[in-house]
């Protein structure tokens, strides 16, 4: 063959190869370039990200979920997330369940949240929250809306999701035009970390309240039998979600939780009554719950939290009466003990846990709070005593009777003052230091120091002045990084408690 | 300013004007050249040839610059006449229609107008085809705001559009820089200064020397980041397009001096006025007067290209007078520095004419921002005698629309893009030409932070009121 020819060939055939060469580095790099970008916006938008645990928080953590261990899924508003106790669902009655409410959630929210949780999860039970019945808008408030959003994965869902909520729907469906703002208000939660995880834990979407707001005398708007046609829009949801729940051959309940209602809220619920008896479904209504589950909105006992939501104890008394009914009606199996149901049981400890900090604030002789706060041992007790002779006098009963329970005292005479506190909190610090004691953790940092000025309680940047000639307790919640309270009792020990603030 | 449909129609008309009369004129280009090889015309049928190509320049220019006097004069002149009849108790005029300004039409006129007289001096041929040329005027990344092209560049690459390269990653990679570059101009820094700007422009009564100082400051950076940076993304935009523009900005707040910002500040702009109409004017070619003159009347209409407002004449007047000024005292100043030994070659010198600039710049930028000359006037005293030099050290200033968070991001932005006018100013490389001589990983590193600094520093979404590109109004 013509040796030049050949050449010319291998010539033709090396500068081919060299621009298929070049266009594979191109891709690649540009692939290799894009890939790291998306890695960066996606780690961003989880630092940006709304953590609210007023729906973002909730459906992150049902995200979280085993596939199929879910059995009963409540879908609505605050009037879930608040008012269902599911660790109350869970201790008594062994029921899987999970609050995926958000914030004023509309029923076009409530149905692509259904819609969303049916990817992975086959519940046994659907349980519709109707207060949002009311809604005669066509979009929510933005503040609102985005909570309803912001904790989906992008999905079409979301998409459709967002184009019912908001006529700025690529806003939403992206969600970093809504938020990205937030860089100014970051705080520790929203850096992702190994202490994070724990302290953005969600009790199967269940946000409790502890406040108390007594009526006069509780609703009775349930009489008027006028009804009222939803909205347009409302009426379609209401009817897509129950067809949606159907079509999947899973059971739908609706019910209303009580509240202090009005008549012309009662006339859209006798709506809703009307559209459940026409798919045959059960609707418990408010009137119903408020007699069977026995809630009380009157006086200091009330089981209102404040004027729309229950508190922990009405949202007990909902979880009981709602397991009972739950158990009569449907089959729902009792988990408590399986296998893959632990988060449930740890979500129901972490609860009560937190009811405790309730009864610890309402707590006033020093005696009783000790007690209580004795009794949990998640919680770091110290009890800073700022003058020796209190130790030795008026506190010397308490001082023995801590020291009793396990307690150790920490004397220092050149500061003159005690420290009382479990031994496995105890640290020694050596005298010429102002620290009289200290905890300090991966990402916790507490610390007690005397100057002349005084005895102070540190906690990262707040500084908490102990008054002299008291008796002052500090209880520290460690799963959750948070001061329970810093409560003070004059020297006597037979005064008021006094809640400390920091400066 | 305005988007309407029916206002395409408008640019459609001006391309056609400009298309034809580019048409006509190379006919008769052409016939002049024809008789000069066939042996030579008679003088008078030469003028007769010279006479009908200059009637086709003025047509065009005519009806362009009537179209733009029309839609962004019309108001300004009627309320003038107006005012100028209540001097003398006379009725004024009724205004008989409510006219929007056209968005993009000064830069679309000035740029066809271009072409016509860059036919008619023989620089550039005319352009046959009319879809070539017509892409040329709406060439869509830098119709609006600019940067204003001349025929000689863009068109040439119009026509040679054949022969374009669709992907190369390099060029494309370039233009994407800038394109993020100028986004992140126009949306960390431009939108987040002019909260600022605006609250204490609003209600500059009630602010004192130091807000409405920083205030004018903080404007000088907006309307450069905000101008620089559609013009940026318009570069980038054509160069992932393979098309390249000229550059519009290069570093115009560390010039040394008036004439030297103009060399800087809105270059497309700047170099139109100097060839058709310093120029023949007569430039600096002729005498001390009339080049002062020439200067003067420059100015004056960049100044009303820049808004149909007596403001923004005098903004353009007070350019003229600093650099005439400059001229005219030049030869005494040097005599003098010579005379006191001052080392002109120092940075301290340099830094020092940097900052007079800057300063008289500033000036200027107050008349162009505010609405009327006497609300210039009232912030010009305000900011001359009523000093209050505590706002710098109490909270004050961070409850005038930007927090300290707000104001942090804004300083940290600002330094950056000194930094890159710094790597002009000492490489001589635009940002994307600097980048794509790194190592790949801080290229990379840049690309992405610029990205992300974008999408959570812009000022954009709901939560905010993005600011439009100052520059579609002019």
């Amino acid at each position: 063959m013509d040796q030049g020819l050949i050449r010319s060939n291998l010539f033709i055939f090396s500068s081919e190869r060299h621009v298929i060469v070049s266009i594979w580095k191109n891709i690649l790099k540009a692939s290799a370039f894009l890939i790291l970008l998306c890695a960066v916006i996606i780690s961003l938008n989880g630092v940006l990200i709304l953590k609210n645990q007023t729906g973002p928080r909730q459906m992150e953590a049902f995200y979280k979920l085993p596939n199929n261990s879910l059995d009963v899924l409540t879908i609505g508003s605050s009037h879930v997330f608040m008012n269902i106790n599911t660790g109350a669902l869970w201790d008594e009655y062994g029921i899987a369940a999970f609050n995926l409410g958000a914030s004023r959630q509309p029923f076009w929210n409530s149905y692509y949240c259904l819609a969303e949780a049916l990817k992975t999860q086959k519940p046994k039970l659907v349980i519709l929250d109707v207060y949002y019945a009311m809604a005669n808008y066509e979009y929510s408030r933005e503040a609102e809306s985005v909570l309803n959003i912001a904790g989906m994965k992008l999905s079409q869902n979301r998409f459709e999701a967002s184009k019912a909520t908001a006529a700025n729907y690529p806003d939403y469906f992206l969600g970093l035009p809504l938020y990205h703002d937030r860089y100014a208000s970051l705080g520790e939660s929203d850096f992702p970390t190994i202490r994070n995880k724990e302290l953005l834990a969600n009790w199967k979407g269940y946000v409790p309240a502890f406040g108390n707001n007594g009526l006069e005398a509780n609703p009775s708007s349930s009489l008027v039998d006028e009804l009222k046609p939803l909205s347009a829009k409302t009426d379609l949801y209401l009817r897509k979600t129950i067809e949606l729940a159907q079509e999947e051959g899973i059971p739908i309940l609706l019910v209303s939780i009580p509240y202090p209602w009005t008549e012309n809220e009662q006339f859209k619920y006798n709506a809703v009554e009307a559209i459940a008896a026409e798919y045959e479904i059960p609707f418990l209504t408010s009137e119903t719950m408020l007699q069977n589950a026995e809630l009380n909105f009157v006086g200091s006992d009330s089981d209102l939290a404040d004027s729309t939501h229950l508190n922990y104890q009405g949202g007990h008394k909902i979880a009981s009466y709602l397991g009972e009914y739950i158990k009569q009606n449907y089959a729902i199996p009792d988990r408590r003990g399986e296998t893959g149901y632990e988060s449930w049981q740890k979500d129901a400890e972490a609860i009560l846990l937190k009811s405790k900090q309730d009864i610890v604030t309402k707590t006033e002789d020093i005696r009783s709070w000790l007690s209580v706060v004795d009794s949990e041992s998640r919680y770091t007790l110290v009890v800073c005593i700022p003058n020796l002779e209190i130790l030795n006098g008026p506190a010397s009963d308490l001082q023995n009777a801590l020291q009793e329970d396990g307690f150790e005292v920490l004397r220092n005479d050149n500061f003159d003052c005690a420290i009382i506190a479990r031994p496995e909190d105890m640290i020694e610090i050596s005298s010429s230091d102002n620290c009289i004691w200290r905890k300090t953790q991966l990402f916790q940092h507490m610390m007690i120091e005397k100057t002349d000025q005084g005895m102070t309680i540190c906690k990262s940047y707040s500084r908490y002045a102990i008054p002299e000639n008291t008796v002052t307790a500090l209880v520290y919640n460690e799963s959750e990084n948070t001061i329970v309270e810093i409560a003070s009792w004059n020297g006597d020990l037979d005064g008021k408690k006094n809640v400390i603030e920091a400066a | 300013m305005s988007w309407n449909a029916k206002y395409a129609l408008l640019l459609a008309f001006s391309t056609l004007v400009t298309w034809v009369s580019g048409l006509l004129i190379g006919r008769i280009t052409s016939q002049q050249a024809e008789s000069e090889m066939g042996g030579g015309l008679p003088n008078l049928l030469k003028k007769q040839l010279q006479f009908r190509k200059k009637c086709v320049v003025a047509a065009s220019l005519i009806i362009n610059l009537g179209i733009l006097a029309f839609f962004k004069y019309y108001d300004f002149v009627l309320h003038n006449i107006n005012v100028a009849l209540a001097v003398f108790s006379l009725e004024p005029f009724e205004k008989p229609f409510d006219l929007l300004l056209p968005v993009g039409i000064s830069f679309y006129t000035f740029q066809a107008l271009s072409y016509t007289i860059d036919v008619y001096r023989g620089d550039v041929p005319a352009e046959k085809n009319p879809i070539r040329y017509a892409l040329f005027v709406s060439f869509f990344p830098q119709l609006v705001a600019g940067p204003i092209e001349r025929s000689k560049n863009l068109l040439r690459q119009i026509d040679d559009i054949e022969k374009l390269r669709l992907w190369n990653l390099d060029r494309v990679t370039r233009g994407l820089i800038l394109m993020v570059w100028g986004y992140f101009l126009k949306m960390v820094i431009a939108d987040r200064a002019a909260v600022f700007v605006n609250t204490i422009y609003n209600e500059y009564w009630m602010y004192g020397s130091c807000e409405l100082s920083i205030a004018t400051m903080l404007f000088a950076v907006q309307i450069l980041c905000d101008f620089a940076g559609y013009s940026t993304i318009a570069i980038g935009a054509a160069k992932v397009m393979g098309f390249e523009l000229m550059e519009n900005f290069n570093a115009p707040y560390f010039a040394t001096s008036i004439q030297d910002f103009w060399r800087r500040w809105h270059i497309s702009l700047s170099t139109w006025f100097r060839d058709y109409l310093y120029f023949p004017l007569g430039g600096s070619r002729c005498s001390k007067a009339r080049h002062y003159r020439n200067i003067m009347i420059v100015f004056a209409v960049s100044g009303l290209w820049h808004g149909a407002s007596w403001t923004f004449v005098v903004w353009g007047l007070l350019h003229g007078a600093y650099q005439v000024i400059g001229i005219a005292t030049k030869s005494i100043r040097d005599e003098l520095w010579k005379k006191l030994a001052v080392r002109t070659d120092a940075f301290s010198w340099i830094l020092g004419k940097v900052i007079i600039t800057f300063v008289l710049v500033n000036l200027a930028w107050v008349f162009f921002r505010a609405s009327t000359l006497e609300q210039a006037f009232e912030i010009l005293a305000a900011i001359l005698t009523d000093w209050n030099p505590w706002v710098l050290f109490d909270d004050s200033l961070f409850k005038s629309g930007l927090s300290l968070v707000e104001f942090r991001v804004l300083i940290i932005a600002i330094v950056i893009m000194g930094l890159a006018d710094v790597v002009k100013l000492v490489k001589g490389q635009t940002i994307d030409e600097f980048l794509m001589n790194q190592n790949m990983w801080f290229k990379w590193v840049v690309m992405i932070g610029l990205i992300c600094a974008v999408l959570v520093f812009g000022w954009y979404g709901p939560g905010f009121d993005p600011q439009q590109f100052i520059y579609f109004q002019f």
